[in-house]
């Protein structure tokens, strides 16, 4: 960048300042400025030509050509010499010369000097607010592609939802509602509750997580979130001063007569990212689940000729294998634990017909609604599956089993 | 339960095997060829049978099944023992007949233990009678 000196006073004070050193020296020292070689007040106006323009050269010109004359004066004691002789004659043209001419072009590159940085001036002034714009348009790109991003995602959400719960098992919708909430709104403990045929008691069905003291069985008689829930039919938060076995958020299943079939809840909620979006994701798999679950209750009551052996709730061993190796998946997954008992059995001048039948009048008052049970008459033995049952509580089961058949016998 | 039967075709753990049991005062009749064992079991009749699930010519699940076919093997505690652990083993094993589904490496005292108790049960049937008997 060009030195710029606008402070026009303080040339003339430098100018007042050199000329007045000038002429002390010349008076102290009685100095002969004119015998000197190059003359030195040559480049008092040169200097001041070329650095401040025609004005201040002028000005300097006139400052040196009285210091001249008045040198000449004390020297030869007159005037008359100066400007007849060229010797003489020639300083003054030079002195006026210099600063003319010099001083133009000094004044003029100045001038397009300035018209120059007021363009530049202009010129960053413009810079300055396109780079305003393009970090705006950065951030508009950056809102948009967010948006696309999202809306991007909100289809695979939905397609992952619905890819999930299109099955006609509800065993494997069970397990597919626990992976969503786990993967999407990011739930750290999942419970599912299914509602008993009467309506009145929840039995625990699935749940994942760290939190594994929720009870097997509800009771809705008693004030609960789960009974706020089955009342109002819409998601309820955990009231303060609830156990933390209380879900902190739970949501109904419901069926096409806006029955509840089933309780979803969910803890260990992350609340930074627990946000609308999320509890509009919970409400839809709570909607799409129930819909999912009407539609595989209505398959599996038909099937349930096949499902079962005639006239029994016994199951048929294939299909009480693919039961099992849902509850292997959950146990893989969500460390859920449960509990598969081999009895052996034998008919004792029975047909089989017969014995499932009375099989079946015995097991059903101690079976819950989750459990299965099962004759596999390639093992000779009777299995049984009982989901979110510690695996601990087998020989007690077996012996409550064994004992309930020999009273039955001998009853 | 005195005899037991084992199939690997490891032959390192096969011995291993055989000589813990028969530490535990078990007759132990040792294979590592499961075609060869299927015909020696049957012939022998042993208490229980302890077999591996991954061999050449005849899987652990083709040996119990065929075992489980025979109708004096019905009280033969078969346990099938594997390092694989995937999901729809369990199913599977229980499908074929086998009692267990052991994952490898496992406590042999346990095994033990639990072949105890599966025979002890399996010669322990429920008997259903006609109500009115």
């Amino acid at each position: 960048m060009i030195f710029r000196q606008n402070r026009s006073w303080l040339a003339w004070c430098e100018l007042a300042i050199l000329l007045a050193v000038l002429f002390i020296i010349h008076m102290v020292y009685n100095m002969d400025w004119l015998n000197w070689s190059p003359n030195p007040f040559i480049f008092v106006v040169l200097y001041f030509s070329l650095r401040y323009g025609t004005r201040i050269g002028a000005a300097s010109a006139v400052g040196a050509s009285l210091l001249h004359i008045l040198t000449y004066l004390q020297i030869n004691g007159d005037l008359y010499g100066l400007f007849d002789q060229w010797v003489q004659a020639k300083w003054f043209v030079c002195y006026w010369g210099i600063a003319l001419f010099v001083g133009h072009v000094s004044s003029d590159l100045r001038f397009r000097y300035a018209i120059l940085a007021d363009e530049f001036e202009d010129n960053k002034q413009q810079l300055a607010k396109m780079d305003t714009s393009y970090h705006d348009l950065l951030f508009v790109k950056k809102a948009l592609e967010t948006k696309v991003v999202g809306a991007q995602e909100s289809m695979y959400t939905l397609y992952k939802i619905a890819k999930a719960l299109d099955s006609e098992d509800s065993e494997i919708i069970f397990t597919d509602a626990v992976r969503l909430c786990k993967d999407l709104i990011q739930a750290g403990s999942i419970v599912i509750y299914r509602m008993s045929p009467g309506g009145d008691v929840l039995r625990l069905k699935v749940y994942y997580g760290a939190e594994a003291h929720y009870p097997s069985t509800v009771f809705l008689d008693q004030p609960s979130l789960y009974a706020l829930v089955c009342k109002e039919k819409t998601v309820q938060i955990r009231q303060e001063g609830e156990s933390a076995a209380i879900p902190m958020l739970a949501g109904p299943l419901l069926d096409e007569n806006k029955q509840i079939i089933g309780i979803i809840g969910l803890n260990g909620l992350d609340f930074v990212a627990l946000n609308k979006h999320t509890m509009d994701l919970f409400r839809l798999i709570l909607t799409w689940m129930g819909e999912s679950c009407v539609k595989a209750f209505q398959k599996e009551q038909k099937l349930n000729e096949q499902r079962y052996f005639p006239n029994t709730r016994v199951m048929k061993p294939d299909y009480f294998y693919a039961k099992l190796n849902e509850e292997t998946i959950r146990a893989t997954d969500f460390a859920q634990k449960f509990l598969l008992l081999q009895i052996p059995i034998e008919f004792s001048e029975m047909e089989e017909t017969d014995a499932l039948i009375e099989i079946n009048g015995l097991t059903q008052q101690m079976l819950r609604d989750e459990d299965a049970i099962a004759y596999d008459s390639f093992r000779g033995e009777l299995l049984f599956l009982l989901p979110a049952t510690s695996p601990e509580l087998a020989s007690r089961i077996e012996d409550r089993i064994r004992d309930r058949f020999n009273r039955g016998a001998l009853e | 339960m005195n005899h037991l039967a084992i199939v690997d075709d490891d032959i390192v753990l096969l011995h291993i095997l055989q000589d813990i049991f028969e530490v535990r005062g078990l007759q132990v009749s040792a294979f590592n060829d499961p075609v060869a064992a299927l015909k020696a079991i049957k012939e022998l009749k042993p208490d229980a049978v302890l077999s591996d699930v991954l061999m050449p010519n005849l899987t652990g699940f083709e040996l119990c099944r065929e075992l489980r076919s025979d109708k004096s093997f019905a009280k033969t505690p078969i346990f099938l023992m594997s390092a694989k652990h995937s999901i729809g083993e369990l199913s599977k094993s229980m499908m074929s007949g086998a009692d267990e589904y052991i994952i490898k490496p496992f406590q042999i005292d346990e095994i033990y233990e639990q072949l105890k108790q599966f025979y002890k049960k399996k010669n322990n049937p429920i008997i259903i009678r006609p109500l009115d008997s």
